[in-house]
């Protein structure tokens, strides 16, 4: 009987314990069954980046398809990995992330290229600085490394320049403290952090304040955001690749088309309120600063007609080239046996990291002219 | 009976006597070259579910694979493990050096202050459990959660600091818990006998308090052992000022796909830990050959 009170306490934590546990497990899909579940795994954190997928899940596009998809944000899990474990079906990363895997081997391949342009810049401020327009000797230049520093080394190449890069850190205090001359920022998230960092009391920087130089105006610049597929898992689901693939070219083209909003900061039917009541890991303001940059990079020019959207996702041969060239002299993984890997991507071709039937077959086909019939609804 | 002869039955029974000795070592050996050998011939590939690709081979192997939605065939080598560490050695000695550099010493003043902590609970009582509790709180934070938050409060001004002390921190704790256990568990006849002996209270803690926690130190420094590992790994991981260390090879080689470095430096952590378990249990067998533990059985 003296053990009664130590069992009851101990059983009643074991069973909250495992009820714990049993709400946390996936529970059954109630109702409708025809649906296919997909998984997509994204690079980064929720934001305007992958805003495409996000106005496809949230206005109901993939659900037209016959798709259920959950998408799972980056940051802690390596996309690749995510995909060809089998635990996402789909995925987005870089085209240069994407090369070394597949020349060690993995079945993974690109099926769509929405980011048409390359969003990598370096910044510097004009009042350290002065007015620049290219890198000078002994000035240091930051990246984050990991695989976002090809496009760099190569720019500082290109100029004659030492290919000497330091480590940056996620924000851009390196830069607005004075430690680092250059730092690296994508138009779409680092820059709107230094445009919204102060200059002094109450005064932003502007443009004008920086200076700037485009890897998409250089020679250099790489394919960035693909979406990749385990080509074994495809070949079994081109249905379901289709439908995915049809969705989220039409995700695309909603969030291009409404990426500005009518006031920034303010809620309404844009692509960057869609995001952040989706996925609120930056504030509404750099979401909707994100959509506006990511909608130049997916769709070239301010008039943009049906046919031109209807080419969102196309791969282009000659930029892969760019980016084989540059990877196959730059790629590190700070190994010396790294020639061999080289050597592997130099040898990939076209047909080797793109699968393009997929979007030959549907891109013209989907159905474009419609989408101002889709409000967001807050 | 030719077989029992005297010279043979001599030889018989020297060889059983060596192979006594020896035989817990050589089935160890033999299921290592076994996993190697169902790993290089890809078996293991099959059984765990894994393609070619995504675990890598310990040795140089060549395969070719099949694109299964254009039907074109490559060619892929994979570099191996092995080979890799072998190429590469003096960069994975450089960083496992930088390593070690705060591990050794973490795991030592972990040890000691850990110590210090259970002999401030055995010798001044009222104090002294909430010191442990503290102790026992602050270690059960995941360390992938105190690390970054170390790196962040000193990490970019003080790097080999900020692993110093997630390894302090993770090691202080086991240490302080066995000590203490060890420190206040006394045979009842131990005390008896140093009553008998009119041994003062300072004279009986150091020569009865002080070896029996022995036992329960050497517990903790085989445990700490695999702690200051993990801990100092992952505060190499979230560093993002160096660009050195176990930890952060490991890293960069994941986040750009090089999954034969990253499993090269999985093995050497490894073979480091085990390196350094082997050395605490030698001390430990010279140290308290009185102990049950020791005896052979």
């Amino acid at each position: 009987m003296k053990k009664l009170p130590v069992l009851l306490v101990s059983g009643l934590l074991a069973a909250s314990l495992c009820a714990f546990a049993a709400c946390g497990a996936p529970g059954e899909a109630g109702g409708e069954t025809k649906l296919t579940k997909v998984t997509m795994q994204l690079k980064w954190l929720r934001q305007s980046q992958f805003m495409g997928y996000y106005a496809a899940d949230v206005l109901g596009f993939y659900e037209e398809e016959g798709l259920d998809v959950t998408i799972v944000e980056g940051g802690t899990t390596s996309e690749i990995d995510a995909v060809e474990s089998g635990d996402a079906q789909f995925g987005t990363t870089w085209v240069s992330n994407l090369m070394p895997s597949i020349a060690q081997g993995s079945s993974l391949t690109a099926i769509a290229q929405f980011y048409q342009d390359s969003g990598m810049t370096i910044v510097s401020l004009k009042d350290d600085l002065g007015a620049q327009t290219r890198v000078l000797e002994g000035q240091s230049v930051g990246n984050w490394m990991g695989g976002n520093q090809y496009e760099l080394l190569a720019y500082l190449a290109s100029l004659g320049l030492g290919t000497q890069l330091t480590e940056q850190g996620f924000d851009m205090n390196q830069l607005l403290g004075g430690t680092l001359d250059w730092a690296s920022a994508m138009t779409y998230n680092e820059l709107g952090l230094v445009l919204e960092a102060e200059k002094s009391a109450g005064v932003n920087y502007t443009l004008d304040d920086l200076n700037v130089i485009y890897m998409r105006d250089t020679e250099v610049g790489m394919m960035e955001d693909c979406l990749f597929v385990d080509s074994e898992w495809a070949a079994q689901n081109q249905d379901t690749v289709k439908a995915f693939l049809r969705a989220s070219i039409k995700g695309w083209a909603w969030a291009c088309s409404y990426a500005t909003p009518a006031a920034m900061g303010t809620a309404g039917n844009d692509t960057g309120t869609l995001v952040y009541q989706a996925g609120d890991s930056v504030s509404l303001y750099h979401q909707q600063y994100m959509a506006t940059e990511v909608a130049k990079l997916v769709v070239d020019g301010v008039n943009v007609s049906e046919s031109d959207l209807n080419e969102i996702g196309k791969m282009v041969e000659s930029d892969y080239e760019t980016t084989r060239s540059i990877l196959a002299q730059y790629y590190t993984s700070g190994a010396a046996t790294d020639a061999a890997t080289r050597a592997a991507i130099g040898e990939l071709t076209f047909s080797d990291v793109f699968y393009t039937a997929f979007w030959d077959e549907v891109h013209d086909a989907v159905d474009l002219s419609g989408l101002s019939s889709y409000v967001y609804q807050r | 009976m030719q077989k029992f002869d005297k010279p043979n039955r001599q030889r018989w029974k020297r060889f059983r006597y060596v192979w006594g000795r020896i035989d817990s070592a050589v089935y160890f050996i033999l299921l290592v070259l076994l996993i190697f050998v169902l790993w290089q011939t890809g078996a293991l590939h099959a059984i765990l579910g894994q393609s070619y690709a995504q675990l890598p081979f310990p040795f140089t192997k060549t395969f070719t694979r099949t694109n299964a939605l254009t039907g074109a065939e490559t060619t892929v080598t994979n570099i191996g493990i092995v080979n890799y560490a072998f190429a590469n050695f003096g960069t994975m000695m450089y960083n496992a050096g930088v390593t070690l550099a705060a591990l050794i010493l973490g795991y030592l003043l972990g040890a000691a202050l850990g110590y210090g902590c259970a002999l401030l609970a055995t010798l001044c009582r009222r104090w002294g459990g909430g010191v442990l509790v503290i102790l026992t709180v602050l270690v059960s934070a995941p360390v992938v959660a105190l690390a970054p938050a170390i790196n962040n409060m000193f990490g970019s001004s003080a790097p080999y600091a900020a692993k110093l002390v997630i390894v302090i921190i993770t090691c202080m704790a086991g240490m302080a818990v066995n000590a203490y256990k060890g420190l206040n568990t006394i045979k009842p006849y131990s005390g008896d006998l140093m009553k008998v002996y009119n041994a003062t209270s300072a004279e009986s803690f150091v020569k009865m308090r002080l070896p029996a926690s022995l036992p329960n130190m050497f517990t903790a420094l085989k445990i700490n052992v695999a702690t200051a590992m993990t801990a100092v790994f992952i505060s190499e991981i979230y560093a993002y000022t160096t660009t050195i260390g176990l930890g952060k090879v490991f890293k960069s080689a994941f986040d750009s796909q090089n999954r034969t470095a990253a499993w090269a430096y999985i093995f050497l952590a490894v073979i480091i830990g085990l390196v350094m378990y082997a050395i605490v249990a030698l001390i430990e067998k010279r140290a308290i050959r009185w102990h049950a533990s020791q005896r052979k059985s």
